[in-house]
């Protein structure tokens, strides 16, 4: 020991401090272990976001593009308008349609695919950047669940007549109520007609239980006599006086897979 | 001055301790004595400090400490927990939320879906959702005895990330741990754990519940030394409500026999598996007893609806879960 005192007096002073330094980490060491040691593991992830079922428009376009536009009660008796649906990964969902009934068009879906000997047209904005691509969509008639490709959709609230209740029927209203009868007057007591499809399947299921677009078509119907609401008047959609020309649709999805209990 | 040189320089003539003309006399002997013990018992006290500084730790540490007779033995860490060997995807954001733990680290077979390999097809990066299911593996090696019988106590915690514009209107990723009781308590519940599968069936067996104080702790696990066996923890997420109630044996995911535990689990943690349950423990327990013999439509619907609410909430507002095991 006193040996050993004398061998640290010599040393000089860098090598004094050396040393110390040397003894402090030799103590330090073994206390970081014990301060390190360890009595709880932790395993973190991330959570996805819920699977969702989207609303979209013909082609590769978005929701945005869904319009009514350019209906011309004179050219025709019907028109297409294609939206579709990415059900994600669900395998059925339910369609509902909800509209107001200011013009007594008839509505029908049809479950359409994209088909170059189509007749329903549609123009993409989205699959070629910056340029319009003409789509066309024919009729999957083959399609399950379908009647020659026709999706049924069943009226909610429909038109009742055991109660008197004609929805959209200006005739059931008194004259002050009627649309655009005097003035710009609206029939404030119409109430728009919900219609519902349940269960749609899915179509192109891809492997991973996600599937592309299923893709639909909304045909608005209006010859005279085949309309929901019976006219006489063959010459009611063509006369200027016909000037309701509002009408709203809503297309809402929903997941709806079978499970079993 | 040391003592010798002092004697060096007060050469005594006989019988008398100060010599005649020398420049110290006895009381300055007696004071530099005293001053040397003043001296020597500073030191000892500095000395002493520093050595119950230094084992402090120990003792803090220590859970046990033996007392024979005058030798006071410590035992050192009791454990070690071993996991596998690789980090998870999201490892830097887990370091950085400095948790205080370690990281339960993986493999491609065992992990919490936080491994490339657990990316389904179409996915850009890992992650859990409704039915989702894993292995987790683990090992505690005793470090002073032959074996150790220790409590596996599991908790779960839910984190949210936002993101903000930072400098250069670069986004800047914030994760922070959620204080909201109800969504953490859809976290723990609707993230089962087992401990077993049935080779046969492929049924999940041994459900990890709670103790009489709400926690969830796999009671007294004994790890010996040498075995380097892991212990595998099943991790599932049920998609359908049907998967714990089925009256159907084939469509439920644990073995039969583990039907009145999970009944009663579900019931006891009723506000984390449903989202606005406002039925008592008792009638959940009875309703979910109700639906395991025979299905019912209306009490079905009821409970499903809220299940699924749960974990939408889960899905839309919980960035990342934390599963944490504490040995003790």
């Amino acid at each position: 020991m006193k040996r050993s005192i004398e061998k640290f007096r010599k040393l000089s002073l860098p090598m004094k401090i050396q040393f110390v330094v040397a003894l402090m980490c030799t103590l330090a060491l073994p206390a970081y272990a014990w301060f390190a040691f360890q009595d709880r593991i932790e395993a973190f992830t991330k959570v996805k976001e819920p699977p969702s079922i989207n609303l979209a428009s013909g082609g590769d376009d978005p929701a945005l593009y869904i319009t009514l536009e350019n209906i011309d009660v004179s050219v025709g008796t019907d028109k297409y308008i294609v939206f579709s649906i990415e059900p994600g990964k669900y395998s059925a969902y339910d369609i509902q349609l909800s509209h107001t009934t200011n013009i007594p068009f008839t509505y029908k879906l049809y479950r359409v695919q994209e088909d170059a000997n189509g007749t329903i047209e549609y123009t993409d904005h989205t699959r070629n950047a910056n340029e319009e691509t003409e789509l066309k969509y024919s009729i999957i008639t083959t399609a399950a669940g379908t009647t020659s490709g026709e999706v049924t959709l069943t009226d909610i609230n429909p038109d009742d007549m055991s109660t008197g209740r004609y929805l959209g029927d200006e005739n059931d209203l008194s004259a002050a109520r009627k649309n655009y009868v005097d003035s710009d007057d609206v029939n404030m007591y119409v109430k728009p007609l919900y219609s519902v499809a349940r269960s749609i399947p899915q179509l192109n299921e891809n492997d991973d239980g996600s599937a592309d677009r299923d893709y639909f078509a909304i045909r608005i119907i209006w010859p005279p006599g085949t309309s929901s609401i019976t006219y006489t008047d063959a010459d009611y959609w063509n006369y200027a006086f016909n000037n309701k020309e509002t009408d709203l649709i809503y297309i809402s999805a929903k997941q709806n897979s079978v499970e079993s209990p | 001055m040391t003592e010798n040189e002092y004697k060096n320089n007060t050469k005594t003539t006989a019988g008398s301790a100060v010599p005649n003309g020398s420049k110290y006399s006895e009381h300055d002997l007696d004071r530099y004595r005293r001053t040397s013990l003043i001296k020597l018992f500073a030191m000892g006290a500095a000395l002493i400090l520093l050595i119950v500084v230094g084992t402090i730790s120990w003792f803090t540490m220590n859970r046990e400490v033996e007392n024979t007779s005058l030798q006071m033995t410590a035992e050192g860490a009791p454990f070690t927990i071993y996991t596998r060997s690789g980090s998870g995807t999201y490892n830097d954001v887990y370091e950085s939320l400095e948790t205080g733990g370690m990281e339960w680290q993986i493999s491609s077979d065992y992990n919490f879906d936080n491994h490339e390999n657990a990316k389904k097809e179409g996915e850009t990066e890992p992650g859990i959702e409704p039915g989702d299911h894993g292995i987790l593996e683990f090992r505690v090696s005793p470090n002073n005895d032959a074996s150790i019988t220790v409590d596996c106590v599991f908790d779960m915690k839910a984190y949210t990330e936002t993101i903000t514009l930072g400098a250069n209107n670069t986004p800047v990723y914030t994760v922070t741990e959620m204080s909201d009781s109800s969504l953490v308590g859809y976290v723990k519940a609707h993230l089962m754990l087992f401990t077993g599968v049935d080779p046969n069936t492929g049924k999940y067996t041994g459900l990890i519940g709670n103790d009489e104080t709400l926690r969830r702790v796999l009671e007294d696990q004994t790890y010996t030394r040498n075995n380097t066996a892991y212990t595998k923890i099943y991790w599932v997420w049920p998609e359908h409500l049907s998967d714990l109630t089925s009256n159907n044996d084939s469509a439920i995911i644990y073995a039969p026999s583990e039907r009145s535990a999970v009944i009663s689990y579900i019931a006891n943690n009723k506000d984390g598996f449903f989202k606005d349950c406002n039925d008592s423990i008792s009638k959940v327990s009875t309703d979910l007893t109700t639906l395991a013999s025979s299905y019912n439509s209306t009490i079905y619907n009821h409970y499903n609806m809220k299940y699924d609410n749960a974990d939408l909430d889960i899905g839309n507002n919980v960035s990342y879960v934390l599963l944490s095991m504490k040995v003790e």
